[in-house]
């Protein structure tokens, strides 16, 4: 609960971001596509709410009334398509929205950087289609996003065929998008990236003994010992003057990704290289690591 | 024995979110996410790798370990106090979730038998607990676990460190759930006994076929026939032998956890030891189930009160099924004088055999008592109708198997009492009231 808020102030700004610039394309006679991404994006804020119950009755009445909003616009003539193009805007606030809950640490990373993409993608179309001066109706924007991917698509495997072609997602760089997704990654890392125990492995319980065995002493009395023992408990925290636990790995990690940042600077046409040679190296050393806990396990 | 490093959920989790981050940034072939995407990777896979690295070796021999403030003897609802010592002589400092594993009969009431801590080498951690016995047996504390993890939950490895405790949770007085049981309010009871001893007591009680065994001069030969003799019994002053045989077999494991048949049986067997004791009677006890188990000869004194404390309370259903013509064929050897024998047992079926047995073990006058649990009473009542009907069902047989031994057993002219889970200790103090046969009441 302590951390649910500064990830929910770290992480969403990305989003709306992206929503600001990409709606501040869109004429102002068209609320239906604003209207639409600024119901989605209460909805994403409310899901991530760490529901009460006493605040589930008013949560789930907003939450209705955001989705009666919604069919309202879709139902409004010439509107369908604008409330579909809202809800693309919107999705990457829903897959943040997804990543700050509590589950399995794999998938929140992952609709993470889906999301992070998505993002990359709206600016993309965003600046396509303002260099092209097309219309910003709901049909146009939705279309020009699908033909952006596509030609991403088809540029990478241009790419890997070595007969070049255009990667859109790769030419859009937005300082402001950077600085907020860096501190979104903050905000989805902050609450990981702390001690944790191993509480989810089960540990052995005692088995009944053999009915006959010798004891060898009796009961001592409580003594003043013990009341010592309980008042100095061991500190969970590391003693002072070592390392910080986990510093290491955050170094070496730190240290990759400056290596790939120079790397693409010094020598673009070696980053993919590099990084399918890195990734090769670690699915190895990955297999390396699980290989004898997959024996061991029981 | 050598631990493995394992990897917990949130280790794959957080390599699966690495590598797909780094995937999404090829699609995108964007700096941004591969930045993260590497990043995040080789940040997990260099923490993977620092502490397969550091923990290389973790296992039991990295430790040096002692018990101490150890309760070897409690009694039921008592308190006992435990602790662990142990000193770590490797290399490298690690997160430590150590757990000293305990029953879940065994409550902690004060300190914790789980420690989360960082350890360094050569330090001393130590786990202190009380802990109250909640159910009779013996219970089993250790092996103490080390878990090392590493700081973010990625990994761990565990070893065992086995120092093993067992602590014996004892029946001191059997409790009685409401008001003064039977036995208080028959207290106090005199020294009378009415089984028959030849040769022995002055006290006439009653007339008996003669056997070839007896003694000529007990005949009554104004009251005999010819063809049929009768012989005078008389009543012994002297203290009796009352041995309980206690049926440990599966069945006797009915029940709810701690209110089992057995658990009921021995709560009652417990209180009749003591009582007998109290009276300076002898006292003896066979668990049997397919076959002896344990037996404790009738005798006094405290250790023979400690063997059978020490025989109840480390009783257990085992798995085989109870033979009756067995326990009475080995009692019928052992027994010497004339014997109370309480038997609390849950035979599924009585053959012909079982009946032969229990005739040759009667004939030199022992008496029996038989105590049969009422398996499906040994359950709680279930909530709702429907339930109620279908735990009707699965009661029918087992009703029907318990009324053909009951019947059986009438017809061998033996006391029967059937209990539930309230337990068969106001049966037993009845005894002196409906059988007429056991304990005298003045």
């Amino acid at each position: 609960m302590k951390e649910f808020w500064p990830s929910v102030l770290l992480t969403f700004p990305v989003t709306v971001y992206v929503g600001a610039v990409v709606l501040g394309s869109v004429p102002s006679s068209d609320p239906a596509f604003t209207g639409t991404f600024v119901v989605m994006l209460i909805l994403a804020i409310l899901s991530t709410l760490p529901f009460e119950p006493i605040h589930l009755g008013a949560t789930a009445g907003l939450l209705g009334f955001s989705f009666a909003v919604l069919a309202l616009l879709y139902l409004l003539p010439a509107t369908g398509v604008e409330v579909l193009a809202g809800s693309l805007l919107a999705v990457p606030a829903l897959l943040v929205s997804y990543a700050v809950r509590p589950g399995p640490l794999g998938w929140r990373l992952m609709a993470f950087a889906v999301a992070l993409t998505e993002g990359l993608a709206l600016l993309a179309t965003d600046v396509a289609m303002t260099s092209a001066q097309a219309t910003f109706a709901g049909g146009e924007f939705i279309r020009e996003f699908g033909s952006l991917n596509v030609t991403q698509v088809e540029g990478l495997g241009g790419l890997l065929a070595s007969s070049g072609g255009s990667l859109p997602l790769r030419d859009v760089f937005d300082p402001v998008y950077v600085v907020l997704a860096g501190i979104a990654v903050a905000g989805i890392l902050i609450p990981v990236l702390r001690p944790q125990t191993a509480w989810d492995e089960p540990l052995p319980t005692a088995a009944a003994p053999p009915v006959t065995r010798e004891r060898t002493t009796r009961e001592v009395d409580l003594g003043a010992a013990f009341a010592a023992v309980l008042e100095e408990r061991s500190s969970p925290e590391p003693a002072s003057g070592v390392i910080p636990p986990g510093l290491p790995p955050l170094l070496v990690g730190s240290a990759a990704a400056g290596l790939v940042v120079a790397v693409a600077f010094l020598t673009p046409g070696l980053t993919l290289p590099l990084l399918v040679a890195g990734i090769v190296v670690a699915l190895a050393a990955t297999i390396a690591l699980v290989r004898r806990p997959l024996a061991a396990r029981r | 024995m050598r631990s493995y490093p394992l990897l917990a959920p949130r280790g794959w989790g957080a390599l699966a979110g690495g590598f797909g981050t780094l995937l999404v940034g090829f699609y995108a072939v964007n700096l941004l996410l591969l930045v993260v995407g590497t990043t995040l990777t080789v940040f997990v896979l260099a923490e993977l790798l620092r502490f397969s690295l550091t923990t290389q070796g973790f296992g039991p021999e990295g430790f040096v370990y002692t018990r101490y403030q150890n309760s070897a003897e409690v009694t039921v609802g008592d308190v006992g106090s435990m602790g662990v010592r142990l000193e770590y002589r490797g290399r490298w400092p690690f997160f430590a979730e150590i757990f000293d594993s305990h029953p879940d009969s065994l409550e902690i009431l004060e300190g914790s038998a789980r420690l989360v801590t960082w350890w360094s080498p050569g330090a001393e951690k130590r786990l202190v607990y009380a802990f109250r016995a909640l159910r009779r047996g013996a219970l089993q504390l250790g092996p103490t676990v080390v878990v090392a993890h590493d700081p973010f939950g990625f990994a761990f490895r565990v070893c065992t460190v086995e120092n093993p405790w067992t602590v014996e949770a004892m029946l001191e007085v059997p409790l009685v759930k409401t008001g003064p049981s039977a036995f208080e309010q028959n207290r106090p009871i005199e020294g009378a006994v009415n089984l028959p001893i030849r040769g022995m007591g002055t006290e006439f009680r009653s007339l008996r076929d003669h056997q070839p065994s007896d003694d000529i001069r007990t005949v009554a030969w104004k009251r005999s026939t010819m063809g049929r003799l009768y012989v005078r019994e008389f009543e012994r002053e002297t203290p009796q032998e009352v041995v309980l045989l206690v049926d440990t077999g599966r069945r006797m494991g009915a029940g709810e956890l701690g209110s089992t048949a057995l658990d009921r049986a021995i709560e009652t067997a417990a209180l009749v030891v003591r009582y007998a004791l109290l009276r300076m009677d002898r006292v003896g006890l066979l668990l049997y189930s397919d076959g002896p188990a344990l037996f404790v000869r009738a005798g006094r004194g405290s250790d023979l009160a400690a063997a059978i404390r020490r025989g109840l309370t480390e009783a257990a259903p085992g798995p085989g099924t109870f033979d009756a013509a067995g326990a009475f064929s080995f009692l019928a050897a052992e027994l010497t004088g004339p014997t109370h024998l309480l038997v609390f047992a849950a035979p599924g079926v009585w053959r012909e055999r079982d009946s032969e047995a229990y005739r040759q073990l009667t004939k030199p006058g022992h008496r029996v008592y038989f105590f049969f649990p009422d398996l499906p009473g040994m359950y709680a009542e279930l909530g709702d109708d429907t339930s109620r009907r279908v735990a009707a069902l699965v009661d029918g047989p087992e009703n029907a198997r318990l009324g053909h031994v009951v019947r059986a057993v009438e017809g061998l002219s033996a006391p029967v009492f059937v209990y539930n889970r309230e337990g068969p200790t106001e049966a037993v103090a009845e005894l002196p009231v409906r059988s007429r046969a056991f304990w005298r009441i003045p």
